[in-house]
């Protein structure tokens, strides 16, 4: 693939919201790669997407009524102040959707937005160009993704089905922008550890987890993060330890 | 699969990459050679020099040599951070153009995208997916 192959015909629409730029696609591949193109502040918005993706190269089901969104935003040059950038953004779904109605949505270790135990939205950030970071959101709204896909039934929520009525998606578009921005800037200027103990709110609670070590299971009891960004994780042998992001492969909720 | 182990000799400390083979076999495993850590900058101190070890002894291991990050030529695509390929796109032989996504890297559970820096053929794949890469090293070389 060819990031440029990428490039879709020119946007429906182009507005400002919220501090950003936002572009409008009836349909792309993937909004992430649309916005490979694109620089920090601005953001992409399609219909549908052919090829939505989650994290292992999964594919995600993208048809009409969900949110697909993907924002641009600066990360600088000092990758360790941005390691917990999937977090942030996950906060700030999170607090979005609290500004539509909904207060039951918890964030699944590293960046699944859940609501019990099923999978209302998704978080994938990719870097396609150094210093600049992709935030790509899918949230189902009044999309049907398990009439794409039957097992989505048992496994996926949707906004409609929690909030009434559910809010368009200009208005959703706005206020996951909207708190995007409030928590790049949060970031930008006071850290990570500013906004780790607001994160560790988000998780519904301690819960017992398997982690896989690089092929190596562990099994504990799941109680956040710390102000490095690590896993935390407690169990009955070796007591509390932290994990770095990129040992932990997976996380599978008990 | 690739661990990465942090062994301490004689107070020094080294970090050794080791692949534990999924199925090994006599046959098709070559003799258990070590990944050896580079060796330690020259010390004044005199007294033996520790021995780098790879592994514990229990893992039957085969050395996965880290490739070398010594010189890179021209067409050498390096890894921008370390973190886990997840994708490898590029093929030898395959003719790619500036800009063409070669393989893709998770970190910190984000990703990063690697293109091709030039138009070329390629005439190695040093990525796997599954492995852990670090900063520097060669990725895919292109002719």
């Amino acid at each position: 693939m060819s990031l440029s192959a990428s490039q879709p015909a020119a946007a429906l629409r182009r507005s400002h919201v919220a501090g950003w730029e936002l572009l409008e696609f009836e349909v792309v591949d993937s909004t992430n790669f649309v916005a490979a193109q694109l620089g920090a502040w601005q953001a992409v918005r399609a219909d549908t997407q052919t090829a939505g993706r989650g994290r292992f190269q999964r594919s995600w089901v993208s048809d009409a009524g969900g949110l697909w969104l993907s924002a641009v935003v600066p990360t600088g040059v000092d990758r360790s102040r941005w390691q917990a950038l999937p977090l942030v953004a996950g906060l700030a779904v999170i607090q979005s959707l609290k500004g539509i109605g909904l207060t039951s949505a918890r964030l699944r270790w590293p960046n699944d937005i859940m609501v019990n135990e099923r999978k209302l939205a998704g978080l994938l950030v990719d870097t396609f160009k150094p210093q600049l970071a992709v935030i790509g959101l899918g949230v189902n709204v009044t999309n049907q993704p398990a009439a794409q896909d039957p097992a989505l039934k048992a496994t996926s929520a949707r906004l409609a089905d929690l909030v009434s009525p559910p809010p368009s998606l200009a208005t959703l578009t706005q206020a996951i922008l909207d708190s995007l921005k409030s928590a790049m800037d949060v970031m930008a200027h006071a850290g990570f550890s500013a906004l780790q103990p607001r994160i560790n709110e988000l998780w519904g609670g301690s819960r017992p987890v398997t982690i896989d070590l690089d092929g190596v299971q562990r099994s504990g009891l799941f109680t956040g993060i710390d102000e490095a960004g690590r896993l935390l994780m407690r169990d009955d042998i070796l007591g509390a330890a932290a994990f770095e992001p990129h040992q932990v492969r997976l996380l599978r909720e008990l | 699969m690739i661990k990465r182990l942090r062994v301490t000799v004689d107070g020094s400390t080294y970090d050794v990459t080791v692949e534990v083979p999924e199925e090994a076999t006599p046959t098709d495993a070559p003799a258990p050679a070590i990944s050896a850590p580079p060796p330690p900058p020259p010390v004044a101190a005199a007294g033996p020099a520790p021995q780098p070890v790879a592994a514990p002894k229990a893992a039957p291991t085969t050395a996965t040599p880290t490739p070398a990050s010594g010189p890179t030529g021209p067409g050498d695509v390096l890894c921008p951070l370390s973190g886990r390929v997840t994708a490898v796109l590029a093929q030898v032989g395959q003719d790619v153009k500036e800009g063409d996504h070669l393989v893709t890297l998770e970190a910190m559970k984000m990703n990063t995208f690697v293109f091709a820096p030039r138009g070329g053929k390629v005439t190695a794949v040093l990525a796997t997916v599954g492995a852990v890469v670090e900063e520097k090293q060669v990725l895919v070389k292109i002719g």
